[in-house]
């Protein structure tokens, strides 16, 4: 009898443990140790980037990452994408002829990822790349590993074609969530963070949604939820609601579960502006108090972008009828780059240049003709699975999706033909 | 003097033992009145209990959205031959789950064992706050339970497999089925019946789903292949 | 023959007695009772703060108020509240300026309680808690709240009969507050009146 309840006391702890287990965590980048090839190798210039972009045939290692992946460089990286999630970050040099590829593969929608080294030959596209002269057909021989033991399984990619026509003309936007990915996701950097900014371009990511707040004392700030809580934050002393605290007790006490400080707006739509080239900022406005003190600021950061000959548009997004309420508030509100949420009729009402509708709502591609004949974008948000973006790709007119997983919707935007 | 020493015992002796018949004798087995307890159910017998379970999805699953406890009732209806039939249905208004399967329990002494297979129908609709969706999700959970019982209270064990068959989703005016045929994890439970009042019984569980897939938040659409460790806990009232 | 009478008389009051006091003791003994319970004593938060905590103080007086509704057997279900303050930090941030933070929680939970052995209760409990900060120093006093929606307890109890209707007793549980991941344990000396 006695038995019996040590076993009930003990079962309800190991669930209250088990519970505690769940806390979101990092998936580690795995690292290739202090030797690399890369450390001696010179990087590619922009001309030999090109020549590697494009749809690649996967001979080698196709049971792990799909039959096709897509080769796209961003400002710091080349990344390699496929249908399923899996994504590879990858640096790239040259020694003489011979292109080394080396980083890092990780299944978006998992917890796995792995070493990956590759190299392109001087006689299997490797001259072509690196002189642009020839015609080689581009082979990417290589293998990949899991977590961070050494790559062991063979993985061979072929060129296949380069983008098409379609993709080259498209100012398609792939738009990242929460400033480029969810903490849920496990990404080694905080969501709503200036270095989930910079990160998110390596996952292919060429615009990016964001969540302004106000402070008590009138300081816009990027921060999603209403309260500070232990899914954003590290856990510190305060709690509640985070707009009610002043600019500098956020700045003094509260850090992103990275370990990152909260970034104001100001601060990160200039570290947009001056530090990446990303093209799309959406200001997801979860304030309609912070309308009339986030306008100056993205008035003056595109007034920077301008000067500064950064083709970059930022939004104030309008997700409810407050939000509108006070944009309509604002003087000269018809000028004042905006995107909306609501009805098309409140686009107008607004005169915002995006209408997005949320994606569960359908393709609705009426409206979505309407609006673009109207000479606005039209954006849906926030979609996921692979099927639903390669449906809405291929079947949808959108003019950019808003995910939480970038890689997937750049693989099925560039294997358009 | 005597006699009536006697006479006086035995009157007062038999009065006494008259009045202790009158008293109901506490014939209680928790056998009987068990449902997540293995035994062999009363042929024809249908018995329901009703109750609630709370839920602490993972952070990454529920976010900010709301949290509700799940509303159950649960049924049992006795077969022939240590058969019988297991019912249950939970809800959450915007989602919600059938499952229906047969059991075979055998019962040695103090000891019960009941193993079983429940086919489940997941239906879920929500076309506000901006939503247009329904989800159905066909779902299988092979289960075994072993139990202990005292006459009054029983403990058992139960673990469940966890597989989704079939699930299709719609969004707005376009439809995507995806069928998984994939085991999505398992789940293991501690359920103590005893009796609550008079001879009705109160069933207390902890349970731990084990899953990727999580039913009750299906609006969320996780994309998540990942297993989480969800925790519930288990009231309810055999009526 | 009057003596018989007399015996007669007694041993029928006597059977009468006893016929009675068993009829009390089974059918019409009163099969629900309910309590109310006070509950006050020490408490002692589990710090797993990540920042802020260099000047932090954990332990503080808590109370408890229970209702139970305790039928026949060996199980009870109740409601309980209470207050607790689980940190205080103090944070000199500068010089000349040093902030304190409180952080209290007042839970709101449904408890199930069995008797385990004569005195002794085993208790769990859910539901939910309202959760309350408190800034003040260097001219600030700012209070914002927030709900905390999962919540767990987990608690032993002995409980000493003094009267019919009075109970005094000692509870450990232990919380947890499932919103910002606070953990606490309490001690506390218990005053139960039963109806």
């Amino acid at each position: 009898m006695k038995n019996m309840f040590s076993n009930l006391i003990g079962s309800l702890l190991v669930l209250l443990f088990l519970y505690s287990c769940n806390k979101d965590s990092t998936v580690p980048i795995p690292s290739p140790g202090l030797v690399s090839v890369l450390t001696d190798a010179k990087p590619l210039p922009a001309g030999s980037k090109l020549l590697m972009e494009g749809v690649y045939h996967v001979t080698s290692g196709s049971e792990m990452f799909g039959d096709y992946m897509v080769v796209k460089w961003n400002r710091t990286s080349v990344m390699f994408a496929n249908n399923n999630g899996k994504h590879f970050i990858m640096q790239a040099g040259h020694l003489d002829s011979v292109v080394f590829v080396q980083g890092y593969w990780r299944d978006g929608y998992s917890d796995a990822t792995g070493l990956c080294s590759m190299i392109i030959t001087r006689e299997e596209g490797g001259t072509t790349i690196v002189t642009g002269n020839g015609a080689q057909k581009i082979i990417i021989l290589g293998a990949y590993g899991k977590d961070s033991g050494l790559p062991d399984q063979p993985l061979r990619l072929e060129y296949l074609r380069p983008f098409s026509d379609k993709v080259k003309n498209s100012k398609f936007y792939i738009l990242a969530h929460r400033s480029g990915g969810r903490n849920s996701d496990r990404l080694p950097v905080s969501e709503n963070s200036i270095a989930m900014v910079s990160y998110t371009e390596k996952l292919g990511t060429t615009g990016v949604e964001v969540d302004p707040r106000i402070s008590r004392d009138g300081v816009p700030f990027i921060y999603h939820d209403a309260d500070i809580n232990t899914r954003l934050t590290q856990k510190g002393p305060l709690a509640g609601d985070v707009s009610a605290y002043t600019w500098h007790e956020l700045s003094t006490f509260v850090r992103l579960i990275h370990g990152e400080k909260i970034p104001s707006v100001e601060e990160l739509l200039t570290y947009v502006v001056d530090s990446t080239q990303l093209r799309f900022v959406y200001l997801d406005m979860k304030s309609a108090d912070a309308v009339p003190a986030v306008i100056p600021i993205q008035l003056k950061a595109l007034k920077r972008a301008k000067d500064k000959g950064r083709d970059v548009m930022i939004v104030v997004g309008i997700p409810s009828t407050d939000v509108l309420n006070a944009v309509l508030a604002y003087p000269d509100y018809q000028n004042v780059p905006t995107l909306c949420e609501l009805t098309v009729d409140d686009v107008r009402k607004a005169n915002s240049k995006v209408w997005s509708p949320r994606w569960t709502l359908g393709t609705q591609n009426n409206l979505v003709q309407q609006m673009q004949n109207e000479g606005r974008l039209a954006i849906c948000w926030t979609i996921d699975t692979p099927s639903w973006i390669q449906n809405y790709i291929e079947t949808g007119l959108f003019n950019g999706l808003l995910t939480n997983y970038p890689y997937v919707e750049a693989y099925y935007h560039y294997i358009q033909e | 003097m005597n006699i009536r020493l006697t006479l006086f015992f035995f009157f007062s002796g038999t009065m006494m033992m008259l009045a202790q018949q009158q008293v109901p004798r506490d014939t209680f087995d928790i056998t009987k009145s068990a449902m997540q307890f293995p035994h062999h159910y009363k042929l024809f017998g249908f018995q329901v209990s009703a109750g609630l379970s709370m839920v602490q999805p993972p952070k990454d699953l529920l976010e900010s959205t709301y949290q509700a406890p799940l509303v159950n009732i649960h049924a049992t209806f006795g077969l022939p031959c240590n058969f019988s039939l297991e019912g249950d249905l939970s809800t959450l208004i915007v989602s919600n789950q059938l499952a229906l399967g047969p059991r075979f329990s055998y019962l040695y002494k103090n000891l019960g064992v009941k193993l079983g297979w429940d086919i489940a129908f997941v239906y879920g609709q929500l076309k506000q706050l901006g939503f247009d969706n329904s989800t159905k999700v066909w779902m299988h959970y092979p289960n075994l339970s072993v139990g202990y019982k005292l006459r009054k209270m029983a403990f058992t064990v139960k673990g469940e497999m966890v597989i989704v068959a079939k699930s299709s989703t719609k969004s707005g005016e376009n439809e995507v089925n995806v069928s998984k045929n994939f085991v999505n994890g398992g789940t293991l439970a501690l359920y103590v019946e005893q009796r609550i009042h008079k001879n009705m019984v109160f069933v207390f569980g902890v349970k731990d789903n084990y899953v990727k897939e999580y039913w009750p938040v299906w609006m969320i659409f996780t994309t998540f292949n990942r297993y989480y460790n969800i925790p519930e806990l288990y009231l309810s009232w055999i009526l | 023959m009057g003596r018989i009478k007399t015996e007669f008389t007694v041993v029928m009051v006597f059977f009468t007695l006893v016929a009675f006091s068993q009829q009390k003791d089974s059918v019409k003994v009163r099969l629900n009772h309910y309590t109310l319970t006070i509950g006050a004593g020490w408490s002692h938060y589990i710090d797993n703060l990540d920042n802020g905590d260099k000047d932090i103080r954990k332990d503080f007086a808590g109370v408890s108020f229970k209702f139970y509704w305790e039928p026949e057997y060996r199980l009870s279900l109740g409601l309980e509240t209470g207050y607790y303050k689980l940190f205080t930090t103090t944070n000199q941030i500068a010089p000349d300026t040093t902030y304190h933070v409180d952080r209290i929680v007042v839970p709101m939970l449904l408890l199930v309680r069995m008797r385990i052995i004569d005195n002794v209760y085993l208790g769990a409990g859910m539901g939910l808690a309202f959760i309350t900060s408190k800034v003040y120093g260097a001219g600030e006093n700012l209070v914002t709240k927030t709900t905390s929606m999962a919540n767990f307890e987990l608690s032993v109890a002995y409980i000493y009969p003094l009267s019919k209707h009075m109970r005094v007793g000692g509870e450990f549980k232990g919380f947890h507050f499932g919103n910002l991941n606070d953990w606490m344990y309490s001690l506390q000396a218990t005053f139960a009146v039963r109806l």
